[in-house]
């Protein structure tokens, strides 16, 4: 018999969000057990550099500015696709949430009084920081701000937030069972019970029960070919809720591309290298930019440059290499001293990852995956769609204040934000209910893993003729040259066909090793199916959704539409089905209208129904699609939203 | 011309009885800028699928793939090919609990460490959500987050031969850790606390001094500082002479 | 699950802590010992190094002095000290020596992988970025032990010969004439010479790494005191360094000069005899 664990709430996931929400929940007062693929310091939140977003406003550049002004930012950045009132919450938790952080150690950068010296926009300036804020938290610019308002650690953010947040975890004593994955969602009634779990070190199959089950599985970004994430995002949370057949997957269309991501490796070089002056040729080392963008050449928005990048290579300037094609970055001119100094990390990442020495030598790069911005559908309590007792929080979820587009530095403070609140709600939730200790239902649910397993080992399954490897690469080279980062209609088409091809391939499955144990094929080939579906996803909301909305542009239909798409794209998938059906919800309620960003400079449909009228609709909207009742009336977090709506209105 | 690369790696899988630990030849061409996280998936695509071993970020950030490589404990998502001999010898670290192949158990070892040095801030403040968070000196925040950027890779304790023949070692890790909160000025601990920590034979008193840790930290944390400092603290308090304690002596490490 | 680490459990139980306390205090004081001796018996190596150097201003300089600390008591408790503190050294000190041949060679063999000798490092790029840093620490622990070895061996013989010859002329018993240049130069020449040869270099060899190591384990990034700098690992090996070769030498030319292969050369720094009459 395989073993059993109880407890009050399990979460799948040991990043920022996994850990905080446990935290949240264990002060409630609930037993819990975390569960990680890799010890929890390694999650992909610890290569966070940049920072997070919080309005404390400390530094001269940050002065004025309020949870207000952020929230503002926020809804802006995501094109009006978010849900405001959880980017309310967000604003509103996120300085006492840094300030939590810096009481349990993190080490941030903090205010020094006095001169200090700024590259802004290329040029040297010499600003005063205020001494009465002396010793507080410091900020950095970020793209998409009004304010400077990013908190930091040095190059090392993600990092020291995850070690404190693991130093709070093992000083409360919460158990955390690392090398376990959660392969499938135990479920009965609409209602969640736990996880069929596999130990990465033995093979064995495990069944958690808990009255609370949390996602916080981070993002998904290796169903494509090219991703800045981590090897383990792999997006097998989203997946095991997916295969409930009931729970929805939010806006998995909306994906975030960075311009330079290095070749091979695809570890990301920052922004700042083009913000400095560093410049992109192709394989005649020709500069190309300035024949799209003359205006803004490589410093136009992210989004954009990415979109030229594969213009340009689809039109066969790329520079081959046996790791696919790529574009150069140019920083040579930019001097020894520079490179060494205010690029240090640069400089480092293109010598040990590459053999490069940016002073002498070109730096391959190519736009690269890089944020999903979709994920398990919540409520603003974090609860799941349809499936009672299932929760999500961080990049995994979409509790969606990041709508069509997440701007730098949000997801961070999202995950922390989103585990304390959302960790207070479930485990408030949690303890209103007991726990039901179901052993026939979890001997079912461990059985149906154990002979997908046992398929697997013995000879493969159906057909038997498919590589794991094989299939996946396939997939995702279709992800990437077809729901990449400029989309249009036929290729979108070709991309759902194409997917679905491999997916039903995916049921012939056969594995060239055979030993039962932590089996490194056998777990690839557990996690395909629930890749090969979160990429058809993507590709089929992408199809049916006919705008360009933040991180979602499509080629044929330029225009934001506001008319039409005003809102949220849900994806479920029916058991035994062989492609995701797509229903749609409003965004949420609308206390700032949509309107014009303030850059990016694409022309928008406007809005035919008043907000009052759309407003009106959306919690009928949303109960249609599963939401669930959540601890405060909906809008109680927007609470001008009345007169702010009616001021606009006159 | 590309050289033929010979990858010389480790394999046994402790569960399976019938498995015995050997080292298997991978031969493979070098491609420009390839590192051994690329040449192991490529191995483990085209001739080992049931190869073990650890990478995460593969950007040098996360500290998995620590594996001995011709001898050296270092990270393998960050070694070009270039940089070694052609024939490339992996093993896992030693130290730790054999996962198989080259995959070993360093976060089982690593919550235990920070269980037994009690790796987070004693205070008895509680946390005031309306209160403006309390100040620091932006020096003092550096000097942390210099000994902070440990990423746990455990090569400093594979290098280390006193926790190659003392299980009990807290290792150059731990030590840095402590050294991390003995800095901190939100820490409470006070002298006593530390000296029972380290200043024994598990702790700074057992290290030989071998400079192993140092050598091989990938992200050259100034461990010998750190322990250096601590030899000097601890004599202090052994003598009853030391400074005020809890984050009002401010320490030297540079 | 799987070994935890190095884990073990932290108790709080009142009596246990002050057990911890005690134990804590006790193993600080062996290593402090260790230390202290062996950096004492550096210091008196050296010093012992220049009065045995007085022979290079031939055999009188080197009677004058001898006489001078025998007859002021000052060699005779010195021994004592010395003898006591030469023991408690090598038991201290040996603590740190892995106890089994299988320890010995694994200390060896990681020592011998992490120097970079496998690595290629051709490019000054790499080097750069310190990527592999040369290590050369666990050899010179190697050979610190073995000097200590040998030093015990060696050492413990010399010890006794001067300690028989001192006490012998102290309380005027049997033959010896106490420390002499004629009857040390007798014994050097009498092939006791490979004895300190190996002696002399053994001990510098020994104090020379052992204060290197003593300056890194304690000291490092320490401020020296109106220099204002830190003590970084560099500044010790420089260190190191120029004080064995300066005291190899020296100890080889009185060594020389003791088994009668050259003149003393500083012979001119005495005043002249008086020329009998
Ligand atoms: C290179 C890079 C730089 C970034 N920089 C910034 C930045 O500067 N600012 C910013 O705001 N954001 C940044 N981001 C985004 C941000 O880091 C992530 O969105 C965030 O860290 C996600 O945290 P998380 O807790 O949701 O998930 P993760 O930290 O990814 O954690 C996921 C956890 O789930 C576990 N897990 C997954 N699947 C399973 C399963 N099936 N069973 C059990 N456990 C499972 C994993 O082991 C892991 O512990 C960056 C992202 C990248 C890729
Ligand atoms: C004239 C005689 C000696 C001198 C000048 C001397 C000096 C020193 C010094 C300065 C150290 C450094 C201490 C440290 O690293 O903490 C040292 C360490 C050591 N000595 Fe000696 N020593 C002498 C004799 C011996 C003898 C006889 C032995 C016998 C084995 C010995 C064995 C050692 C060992 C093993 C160490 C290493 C201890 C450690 O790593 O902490 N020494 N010695
Ligand atoms: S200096 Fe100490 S901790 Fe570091 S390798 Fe040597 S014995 Fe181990
Ligand atoms: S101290 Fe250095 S070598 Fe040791 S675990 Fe930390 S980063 Fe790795
Ligand atoms: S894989 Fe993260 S450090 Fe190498």
């Amino acid at each position: 018999m395989s073993e059993l664990i109880t407890t009050d709430v399990l979460v799948i996931g040991a990043g920022l969000a996994g850990e905080r929400a446990a935290i949240s929940a264990s002060a409630e007062g609930n037993e819990v057990v975390i569960l990680s693929l890799v010890p929890p310091r390694r999650s992909h939140s610890c290569a966070a550099q940049g920072g997070m977003q919080a309005a404390l406003g400390n530094c001269v550049k940050g002065a004025g500015d309020s949870e207000e002004l952020h929230w503002l930012d926020t809804v802006k950045g995501s094109d009006w696709g978010c849900d405001q009132e959880v980017a309310r919450i967000f604003a509103d938790t996120a300085p006492v949430a840094m300030r939590e952080m810096a009481h349990h150690g993190v080490p941030w950068t903090r205010v020094k009084g006095g001169p200090a010296d700024y590259f802004i926009k290329g040029k040297k300036v010499t600003l005063e920081e205020p001494h009465e804020n002396e010793g507080l938290i410091m900020h950095r610019d970020f793209g998409g701000v009004s304010r400077w308002r990013t908190c930091y650690t040095a190059d090392g953010t993600g990092h020291t937030v995850l070690y404190t947040m693991d130093n709070m975890v093992v000083e409360l004593g919460i158990a955390v069972h690392d090398r376990m994955e959660a392969i499938s969602l135990i479920h009965d009634a609409g209602r969640c019970h736990g996880a069929v779990v596999r130990c990465l070190r033995t093979g064995e199959l495990k069944t958690y029960l808990a009255k609370a089950t949390v996602i916080a599985s981070g993002g998904f970004g290796r169903i494509y070919k090219y991703s800045t994430n981590a090897i383990i995002n792999q997006g097998s949370g989203q997946s095991i809720a997916l295969d409930t057949g009931l729970v929805p997957l939010g806006n998995m269309e909306a994906v975030q591309f960075h311009p330079t991501g290095i070749v091979p490796t695809d570890i990301l070089v920052t922004e700042g290298c083009r913000g400095d002056g560093g410049l992109l040729l192709d394989v005649d080392e020709y500069r190309f930019m300035p024949d799209y963008e003359p205006d803004k050449q490589e410093l136009a928005s992210r989004d954009v440059v990415s979109r030229r990048m594969t213009e340009h290579m689809q039109k066969g300037k790329g520079v081959p290499s046996p790791d696919g094609e790529h574009l150069w970055l140019d920083l040579r001119h930019l001097g020894e001293d520079h490179l060494r100094t205010k690029l240090r990390e640069v400089y480092d990442i293109c010598m040990y990852f590459l053999g490069v020495n940016p002073i002498k030598e070109l730096v391959p790069v190519r736009p690269t995956q890089h944020y999903s911005m979709g994920g398990i559908r919540v409520n603003k309590d974090g609860h799941a769609y349809s499936l009672k007792g299932l929760w999500s929080v961080g990049e995994s979820a979409c509790w969606d204040l990041h709508g069509m587009n997440r701007l730098g530095g949000n997801s961070l403070a999202e995950t922390v934000v989103a585990g304390m609140f959302c960790g207070q709600r479930l485990g408030e939730w949690a303890n209103s209910q007991t726990l039901e200790v179901d052993t026939a239902l979890a001997d079912i649910a461990l059985n149906e893993q154990q002979e997908r397993i046992n398929a697997l080992i013995t000879g493969g399954m159906g057909e038997a003729n498919e590589n794991v490897d094989q299939l996946l690469n396939e997939a995702q080279d279709i992800l990437q040259a077809k729901v990449g980062i400029f989309r249009k209609g036929e290729e979108l088409a070709e991309a759902v066909v194409g997917l679905r091809e491999i997916y039903q391939r995916s049921r012939n499955l056969k594995m060239r090793s055979a030993f039962k144990g932590a089996n490194p094929e056998l777990a690839a080939a557990l996690r395909l199916p629930g890749m090969l579906k979160l990429a058809l996803c993507v590709a089929k909301g992408a199809l049916l959704r006919t705008e360009s909305r933040g991180g979602h542009s499509r080629e044929d239909y330029p225009k934001r539409n506001d008319r039409d798409w005003l809102k949220r794209t849900l994806a479920r998938w029916p058991v035994g089905a062989d492609e995701p059906e797509i229903s749609y919800e409003p965004v949420g309620l609308l206390e700032s209208p949509p309107g014009h960003r303030g850059y990016g400079g694409a022309e928008n449909i406007a809005m035919e129904e008043s907000v009052e009228d759309y407003n009106e609709k959306v919690e009928r909207e949303w109960i249609e699609q599963g939401w669930q009742e959540t601890a405060t009336p909906l809008g109680e977090e927007l609470k001008e939203m009345v007169e702010y709506a009616s001021t606009k209105q006159s | 011309m590309a050289r033929e690369l010979t990858l010389r790696i480790f394999r046994y899988d402790p569960l399976n009885p019938e498995s015995k630990p050997c080292f298997v030849d991978y031969k493979m061409e070098e491609t420009p800028r390839l590192n051994l996280f690329v040449a192991l998936h490529r191995v483990r695509e085209k001739q080992a699928p049931d190869l073990q071993f650890d990478f995460v970020c593969r950007a040098g950030v996360c500290g998995s793939c620590g594996m001995m490589i011709n001898g050296r404990p270092t990270l393998a998502c960050r070694t070009l090919t270039a940089e070694l001999p052609e024939t490339i010898t992996l093993a896992p670290m030693p130290a730790f609990k054999l996962i198989g192949d080259l995959s070993v158990d360093t976060g089982t070892w690593f919550r235990g460490m920070s269980e037994r040095v009690e790796s987070w801030i004693h205070t008895q403040k509680e946390f005031d959500p309306k209160a403006e968070e309390q100040r620091m000196d932006d020096g003092t925040a550096q000097k942390i987050y210099e000994l902070e950027r440990c990423i746990e890779c455990g090569c400093c304790v594979a290098g280390c031969a006193t926790a190659n023949i003392r299980e009990d070692f807290l290792g150059a890790t731990a030590l840095n850790r402590i050294g991390r909160f003995m800095l901190d000025p939100r820490d409470e601990r006070d002298s006593e606390d530390w000296f029972e920590l380290v200043a024994t034979d598990e702790g700074v008193f057992g290290c030989m001094g071998l400079m192993g840790c140092d050598d091989v930290c990938p992200k050259e944390l100034p461990l010998l500082e750190v322990f250096a400092y601590m030899r000097r603290r601890m004599s202090q308090v052994a003598a009853g002479r030391a400074k005020a304690d809890a984050g009002t002596s401010q320490p030297v490490i540079t | 699950m799987a070994k935890a680490g190095p884990s073990k459990e932290i108790t709080h139980h009142e009596g246990e802590l002050t057990a911890t306390r005690d134990r804590a205090r006790r193993q600080w004081k062996l290593d402090a010992i260790s230390t202290g001796t062996g950096v004492f018996l550096a210091l008196f190596m050296w010093g012992h190094m220049f009065f045995v150097s007085s022979i290079l201003t031939g055999e009188r300089g080197f009677n004058w002095i001898s006489d001078l600390f025998e007859h002021y008591w000052l060699a005779q408790p010195t021994l004592v000290v010395v003898t006591i503190v030469f023991f408690v050294h090598f038991v201290t000190a040996s603590r740190k020596i892995p106890a089994k041949f299988a320890e010995r060679r694994r200390v060896k063999k990681l020592g011998d992988d992490i120097s970079h000798s496998k690595w290629n490092i051709s490019k000054q790029e790499r080097r750069e970025l310190d990527k592999v840093r040369p290590h050369k620490e666990t050899s010179l622990w190697i050979w610190q032990v073995r000097s200590g070895m040998i030093i015990l061996a060696l050492g413990s013989v010399h010890l006794f010969v001067v300690i028989a010859d001192v006490v012998q002329r102290t309380f005027d018993i049997g033959e010896g004439l106490g420390i002499n240049a004629a009857e040390t130069m007798a014994r050097v020449q009498g092939g006791m010479w490979i004895l300190y040869a190996i002696l002399l270099y053994a001990v510098e060899v020994h104090a020379g790494i052992g204060l290197y190591r003593v300056t890194v384990k304690w000291g490092l990034g320490a401020k020296i005191p109106i220099i204002g700098s830190r003590i970084t690992r560099g500044m010790a090996q420089k260190m190191e360094r120029i004080v064995l070769w300066f005291f190899l030498i020296i100890g080889f030319i009185t060594l020389l000069v003791m088994a009668g292969v050259i003149d003393p050369p500083l012979e001119f720094l005495l005043p002249p005899l008086p020329v009998a009459s």
